[in-house]
C-alpha cells in the first residue's frame, strides 16, 4: 500500500537577514533531512521542543514555506512541483488546524460567512445548498446551528476552535495537518476537541498530522509518533513503542521531563 | 453526534454585542444618535466636515459675488453691509473668494487623498503581502523618494505638470501615495502574521480576494484614520505651494493666494490676511481632530471610564482597616478580597469575590483554576499591582500593610525586599534595549544601596545560583540573546535579587518547554527552602502542582473552591470540580477509550451564576446548589461535599 502522503530527506532554510542581493542574506536551518508517511486514516504525532523545526514541516506540506530540498508527495503526486499556483484539487485534500483559533478566524466575517467562502470556493454550489451544509458542518462539529451568525469575538476559544475545525471540513479533506491545536485551550476543553478530533477521523477516514510539544497530548491521538529535535528526527516509531520503550536518548529525557499528576505520591515517599 | 452532552454555554462579550450591533445597525436614525451621545467629539468634526462640503458645492450660489470681479473703486475696503469681510487689492470680494477657495480646498485635498487611497494602498498591501525581494526593492525606492521633502518634491512634479487645480493635486497625490504606500505595507505586514491569512490560503482563495476581501476590510480603519489626516496635510501643502506662487493658476481663487496676495498689503489693510489664515487653520484642525478622535473611537473608549474608577477606589479605601494579628510563620494574609473591572459597556463585573488565603513561610502554594477564573488578577492584587481599570475591596496584608490599599510608593517600596513576581513572558518582561545584566545590577544598587562593583558580584553569585553558566560574560548580553528558559532564571534571579519573604510566580513554565519547566521548577523548590520563603504558583496544570507544591487552592469562576494539602487534594478531592479538572487533565498514559471532560466553558463575570457558580457544568448538581451563594466551608465551597466521595481511581 502507498502512503497518502510521503516525506523525504525534507529540508528547510529561513533568511533571517534582508538584502536585496541574493546570496548576501545570513540563513537558518530549520529542517534538516527529516523523512516520515502518512497512510490514509492514519494519526502522525510530531513532538519537539519549540524550535525543533515542526511547525515548519507542517507549514511546508501546506505549501505556506517554501522547502529547500527535499520531496513532499501527497497521493503519488509531488507536491514541491506544483509552482506557484497550487492546484484547487490540492487545496480539497489537504486542511489545517491552527494552534491559536482567535487569530485563524477572520474577526469581521460571520461564522457562517467563514464557511461558506469556503464551501462555494471548492463545490460552486447554490446559495440554499451552501447554506444546507455549512448548517451541516457546525452540526459535525457539535456546534448549534445559532451559532452560523456570530462573529468570532462571541464565542470562547474551544468554540472558536470548532469553527476552525468545521473550516478545515468544509472542502472534504483526507489529510489535516492539525498545528498544536489544543495548546491554547484549557485542559476540560482540550479534552473536549481531542474526543472531537478522534471522532471525525473515525467518521470520515481522515489522516491526521499531529504536531504537539505536549506528549501526554499526542498519545492518545496518534498511531505513529516521529520526536524531531533541532530540525532533525531523534526517532520515530508506533506510538506505544515510542512511550513505553524509547530509544533515544533525548526522547527519554522528554518523557522524563513531563509534569505527574501523580508526582505527590513519590515527593511524600521523598519526605517521609 | 448529539449535540447534548457537550453543547457548551455560549460566551457573548458585551464587545461582541455592540460588534453585531454595529455592523447591522437597526435604524440609521438611531445610529447617529447612538454615535453623538457616545463620541461627541467625533460627531462633531463629521458635521464639520459636511458643513465644509457643503459650503465647497454651493459656493456659486452662496457667494454675493463673481470672486473675480475687478471693482477698482472699492480697493481695499474693510467689512461692511455690502462687503461682509472687505475686498482686497483689485476691489474682489473676500467673501465671495474665501467661500469659492473652500471649493479649491476641498477639490484638490480629496483628490489627491482618494489618489493615494487609490493607488498607494493597494500597493502598499500587495508589497507588504508579497513580502521579500519585492518589499526589499520597494521600500528603497520608497526610502529614496522620502528623501526629497514634500513641498520640493510637489514643486517639481508641478513644473513637468504645469500649474492647475489637477496637476497640483496630482502632484500631492504622488507624494501621499507614497505615504500611504508605507502605510499599507505596514499593516499588511502586521496582518499577514495573523493566521486567518494562512488560513484562506490553505483554504485556496486566490490572492486578489485574500488581499480585499479578507485582509483589507481588516486595516481598513487605521487606513480611513490616516487619509483623515492627510486630508488636513493635503490642505497645508496646497496652500503652501500657492502662497508661494506656485501650483495653482492665479485666476482660481484659493486660500493660500489669498494669504500672499494679504502679505503684500499687511500694513495698508491688515485685516486681509484674517479670513484665509483662519479658514486654513479651521480646515487643518478640523481633519486632524477627526483622524484623532476616528482613531480613539477604533481603541475603544476606555480613559473616561478609567479615571472614573481610580476616583472611585480612592473614595472606597479611605477609612483605614488594622492588620491582623499574623502568627511567625505567616507572610501574607489576603482578607475579603474583591475585585471588579469596568467591562466595556461600562457596568463594573466583579472578577475576584470574597477570596481569603495565608500563605507561610517555606511553602509552596499552587493557585490552579480555568483561564477567566482569576489567578492572575489574584497575583496582581497580592503584589499591589491591580491595572488601574480595577476598583478593589478586602485587604492583602503583607506585615502590617495593606498592599491593596496603600499609596503607590508606600507599595513599591515593599516589591522587591519583601515581595517579588515573576511573570509568564520572561523575555517580554525584560527591557529589550538594556544589558540583563543593567537590568539586574540598578535595583539591586537602589535597594540594597550597594555600590556598583558590589552589586555587579552580587549579581553574578545570584546568576550562577539560578544555574546561568558563564554569568559574568553573560551579563553583558542583550534579553534576545537569552533562551526562554535562561531568560526565566534571569527574572527569578532578579525577584529573589532583595531575598524577599514571598514570590508570586504566574504561570512562569508555561511559555517553556517541558524539559526546561522541569528545571525551573526544581530550582523554584530549592530556592523556596533555601530562603525560607512562601511560594504562590499560579498555573492550570495540576501536573505541576503535584510536582511543586504543598498545598493547592482551587479557584472557579473568581472564587476559591477548594483547599488543602496537595496530597489530600489530589488524592481525594471534595468539591466537584477540582474532580472534573483531575480527570479532564490529560496523563501520559496509554488511550482508554473517551477522554473525560468537563462540558461548558468558564462563565464570563457578567453571567456568574446566582448559587453554586458551577452548578451549570456540575455532574452532581441538585436544586438546592443553584438557589444561593455557597460558602467556603472547612475548605470546599459545595452544598454535597459532605455526602459526595469522589475517588479519582488508580
Ligand atoms: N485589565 C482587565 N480589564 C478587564 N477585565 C479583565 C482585566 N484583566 C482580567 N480581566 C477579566 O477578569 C477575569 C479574571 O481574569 P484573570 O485574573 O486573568 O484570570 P486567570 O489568570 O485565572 O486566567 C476574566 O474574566 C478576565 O477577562
Ligand atoms: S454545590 Fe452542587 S452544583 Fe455546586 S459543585 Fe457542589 S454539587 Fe456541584
Ligand atoms: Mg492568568
Amino acid at each position: 500500500m502507498t502512503a497518502l502522503l510521503q516525506v523525504k530527506d525534507l529540508a528547510i532554510t529561513y533568511r533571517t537577514g534582508g538584502s536585496i542581493i541574493p546570496g548576501r542574506s545570513r540563513t537558518f536551518d530549520a529542517v534538516k533531512g527529516v523523512s516520515f508517511d502518512i497512510a490514509a486514516g492514519q494519526g502522525l504525532g510530531l513532538v519537539g521542543e519549540s524550535g525543533s523545526g515542526k511547525t515548519t514541516v507542517g507549514r511546508a506540506i501546506l505549501r505556506l514555506v517554501k522547502p529547500s530540498r527535499g520531496s513532499i508527495k501527497f497521493d503519488g503526486q509531488e507536491v514541491t512541483a506544483f509552482g506557484s499556483n497550487t492546484p484547487l484539487s490540492f487545496r480539497r485534500d489537504v486542511q489545517v488546524v491552527f494552534q491559536d483559533p482567535r487569530s485563524s478566524l477572520n474577526p469581521r466575517r460571520t461564522i457562517r460567512d467563514t464557511l461558506a467562502q469556503v464551501i462555494k470556493r471548492h463545490f460552486d454550489t447554490p446559495d440554499d445548498e451552501t447554506q444546507r451544509r455549512a448548517a451541516e458542518l457546525l452540526d459535525k462539529v457539535q456546534l448549534p446551528s445559532y451559532h452560523l451568525d456570530r462573529y468570532p469575538s462571541e464565542l470562547s476559544g474551544g468554540q472558536q476552535q470548532r469553527v476552525a475545525i468545521a473550516r478545515a471540513l468544509a472542502p472534504q479533506p483526507r489529510l489535516l495537518v492539525c498545528d498544536e491545536p489544543v495548546s491554547a485551550l484549557d485542559v476540560s476543553t482540550q479534552s473536549q476537541i481531542l474526543n472531537l478530533l478522534s471522532d471525525l477521523r473515525r467518521d470520515l477516514n481522515l489522516a491526521y498530522l499531529f504536531i504537539s510539544h505536549d506528549l501526554a497530548v499526542v498519545r492518545q491521538v496518534s498511531d505513529f509518533v516521529v520526536v524531531m529535535h533541532r530540525g532533525a528526527i531523534v526517532e520515530q516509531g508506533p506510538c506505544e513503542t515510542i512511550y513505553t520503550e524509547p530509544q533515544a536518548d533525548y526522547t527519554k529525557l522528554l518523557l522524563s521531563s513531563v509534569p505527574a499528576l501523580d508526582a505527590w505520591k513519590r515527593r511524600a515517599g521523598l519526605n517521609a | 453526534m448529539t449535540l447534548a452532552a457537550e453543547e457548551t454555554e455560549s460566551v457573548i462579550s458585551p464587545a461582541g454585542r455592540q460588534l453585531r450591533q454595529g455592523n447591522k445597525a437597526p435604524r440609521p436614525a438611531r445610529r447617529w444618535m447612538t454615535l453623538i451621545r457616545r463620541e461627541p467629539l467625533a460627531a462633531a468634526c463629521l458635521a464639520g466636515i459636511a458643513l465644509l462640503v457643503l459650503i465647497a458645492l454651493l459656493a456659486p450660489a452662496l457667494a454675493p459675488y463673481d470672486p473675480n470681479n475687478n471693482d477698482v473703486l472699492n480697493r481695499l475696503k474693510g467689512p461692511s453691509a455690502t462687503f461682509w469681510l472687505g475686498t482686497d487689492e483689485l476691489g474682489r470680494d473676500l467673501f465671495s473668494r474665501l467661500l469659492y477657495g473652500a471649493r479649491t480646498a476641498v477639490e484638490t485635498s480629496f483628490q489627491s487623498v482618494g489618489m493615494a487611497l487609490l493607488i498607494g494602498v493597494p500597493l502598499g498591501l500587495l508589497i507588504g503581502y508579497l513580502g521579500g525581494w519585492w518589499d526589499r526593492v520597494a521600500m528603497r525606492v520608497t526610502d529614496i523618494a522620502q528623501s526629497i521633502p514634500s513641498l520640493i518634491f510637489a514643486f517639481a512634479v508641478i513644473a513637468i505638470l504645469g500649474r492647475g487645480v489637477n496637476q497640483t493635486a496630482i502632484a500631492v497625490g504622488i507624494v501621499f501615495s507614497i505615504i500611504m504606500l508605507r502605510i499599507a505595507r505596514g499593516l499588511m505586514l502586521r496582518e499577514r502574521e495573523l493566521l486567518y491569512v494562512d488560513a484562506a490560503r490553505v483554504g485556496g482563495l486566490s490572492t486578489p480576494r485574500i488581499l480585499f476581501r479578507e485582509i483589507l476590510p481588516n486595516v481598513a480603519g487605521p487606513l480611513i484614520v490616516e487619509a483623515a489626516l492627510l486630508l488636513g496635510s493635503a490642505i497645508m501643502l496646497i496652500t503652501m505651494l500657492s502662497f508661494l506662487g506656485l501650483g495653482l493658476e492665479a485666476s482660481t481663487p484659493d486660500w493660500g493666494s489669498m494669504l500672499d496676495e494679504a502679505r503684500k498689503y499687511q500694513v495698508l489693510h491688515p485685516f486681509m490676511a484674517l479670513p484665509p489664515g483662519l479658514a486654513i487653520m479651521a480646515a487643518v484642525l478640523l481633519f486632524n481632530f477627526t483622524g484623532d478622535s476616528l482613531r480613539d473611537a477604533l481603541m475603544g473608549r476606555r480613559r473616561v471610564a478609567h479615571r472614573k474608577l481610580r476616583q472611585d477606589r480612592r473614595a472606597r479605601n479611605a477609612p483605614k482597616a488594622k492588620a491582623p494579628v499574623q502568627d511567625a510563620d505567616t507572610v501574607l494574609t489576603v482578607q475579603g478580597l474583591r475585585v471588579s473591572y469596568l467591562s466595556e459597556s461600562g457596568k463594573p463585573m466583579e472578577v475576584l469575590s470574597d477570596i481569603s488565603l495565608d500563605l507561610h513561610r517555606g511553602e509552596t502554594v499552587g493557585l490552579v483554576g480555568e483561564s477567566g477564573s482569576g489567578k492572575s488578577t489574584t497575583g496582581m492584587a497580592m503584589v499591589g499591582l491591580l491595572p488601574d481599570t480595577a476598583s478593589s475591596s478586602g485587604h492583602v496584608w503583607l506585615g502590617d500593610t495593606d498592599m491593596l490599599t496603600a499609596p503607590a510608593a508606600e507599595a513599591a517600596k515593599r516589591r522587591g525586599p519583601e515581595i517579588a513576581m515573576v511573570f509568564q513572558d520572561p523575555i517580554g518582561s525584560l527591557s529589550p534595549v538594556h544589558t540583563v545584566g543593567q537590568q539586574l545590577i540598578e535595583p539591586m544598587q537602589h535597594h540594597l544601596g550597594l555600590g556598583k562593583e558590589e552589586a555587579t558580584r552580587r549579581v553574578i553569585e545570584l546568576l550562577e545560583m539560578v544555574g546561568i553558566p558563564n554569568a559574568a560574560q553573560r551579563i553583558n548580553d542583550y534579553p534576545h540573546q537569552f533562551s526562554g528558559g535562561m531568560a526565566q532564571r534571569a527574572m527569578i534571579a532578579m525577584a529573589l535579587s532583595c531575598r524577599p519573604k514571598m514570590l508570586v510566580a504566574d504561570e512562569p513554565t508555561s511559555a517553556l518547554d517541558v524539559t526546561v519547566q522541569a528545571q525551573v521548577l526544581k530550582l523554584l523548590g530549592r530556592l523556596s527552602t533555601e530562603f525560607d520563603m512562601a511560594v504562590l504558583l499560579v498555573t492550570h496544570d495540576l501536573g505541576v502542582v503535584s510536582e511543586a507544591c504543598d498545598r493547592v487552592v482551587v479557584m472557579y469562576a473568581g472564587e476559591i473552591v477548594e483547599v488543602g494539602k496537595v496530597a489530600d487534594v489530589l488524592a481525594k478531592p471534595r468539591h466537584p470540580y477540582t474532580y472534573a479538572l483531575l480527570k479532564a487533565t490529560p496523563r501520559n498514559e496509554a488511550p482508554a477509550g473517551r477522554l473525560p471532560t468537563i462540558p461548558g466553558t468558564v462563565p464570563p463575570p457578567w453571567d456568574f451564576p446566582r448559587g453554586c457558580r458551577f452548578a451549570p457544568r456540575c455532574a452532581f448538581v441538585k436544586e438546592a446548589c443553584t438557589i444561593a451563594p455557597v460558602a467556603l466551608v472547612d475548605g470546599v465551597r459545595c452544598v454535597r461535599a459532605g455526602e459526595l466521595s469522589l475517588e479519582v481511581g488508580a
